[in-house]
């Protein structure tokens, strides 16, 4: 109901006709340095573009195609907010205004080996691997590079190593 | 959605938050970047996180309620209504250009 009031305002101000939450610029001089209005319910908050980055997260697919495998699970509240159509709108207009424009896909790769004894990352349960990893400092090194070694695969992979180990409940 | 010349695109997203295990946030740096708008899927998990983690960085983050959706609209207005507003400006499309 909020989002309706404001989108009338931003229509009435303008005196535009259209639909469009954007408003054009006035002339088709390229002005480098602007400012950016958003209309909320608070009194206008102004960005300047050129320190602003507009960052879009996860337009894949899966979520906004028909067919993809999360699309059921967001079409309903992505209709009723008009997500795309919106966000293409908000897409160009800061592009215009000169702001960074940044896509945030997601992605996954193929858990790479770790190429030290190949056969025993898929032949050993996982628990005992990790048991493995840290009390046998002659596998790859010491204690300490073993943590090392887990902790960096949790920051590089987002903790898929554990996952692609079979290992699904963490104690932390 | 599709990106154009000039767009940049992160790398090394393979969680929920845009800038765990990304070049997100050297992106941002490099370009001297101070304001965070954000927007995507879905709004409760992905760019909550990367909402979080921006606020955590020092960033002046923006959110764009009418550019995400979640899995419900009940998920996408509790998100809105509780939480986005501890973290970022919560706000819409409706933008306007000033000279």
């Amino acid at each position: 109901m909020i989002f309706l009031q404001l989108f009338s305002i931003a229509i009435f101000a303008t005196g535009s006709s259209t639909a469009a939450a954007f408003i054009a610029p006035s002339t088709t001089t390229f002005v480098t340095r602007t400012s950016l209005s958003m209309s909320t319910a608070e009194p206008a908050v102004k960005i300047d573009p050129l320190t602003t980055a507009f960052v879009f997260i996860e337009y894949q697919n899966e979520f906004t195609t028909e067919g993809g495998a999360l699309h059921d699970a967001v079409k309903e509240c992505m209709h009723a907010t008009g997500t795309l159509g919106n966000s293409r709108k908000a897409m160009d207009a800061a592009r215009d205004a000169g702001c960074v424009i940044i896509h945030v896909p997601i992605a996954f790769e193929k858990v790479r080996s770790l190429g030290l004894v190949p056969n025993i990352w898929t032949t050993m349960p996982a628990c005992q691997m990790l048991m493995l990893l840290y009390s046998h400092h002659s596998l790859i090194g010491t204690q300490r590079n073993c943590k090392e070694l887990i902790w960096n695969s949790f920051r590089n992979q987002g903790g898929r190593t554990l996952q692609s180990w079979g290992v699904g409940n963490r104690l932390l | 959605m599709k990106p154009a010349e000039g767009d940049l695109i992160c790398k090394g997203k393979a969680g929920l938050c845009g800038f765990s295990s990304t070049n997100l946030d050297f992106l941002l740096r490099q370009n001297e970047i101070k304001n965070v708008v954000l927007a995507g899927f879905l709004t409760n998990c992905c760019v909550e996180s990367s909402m979080r983690s921006a606020y955590e960085l020092g960033y002046k983050v923006f959110t764009l309620k009418d550019c995400c959706a979640a899995t419900s609209i009940a998920a996408q207005d509790a998100a809105y209504e509780h939480t986005f507003g501890m973290f970022s400006v919560p706000t819409t499309s409706t933008v306007s250009l000033c000279f």
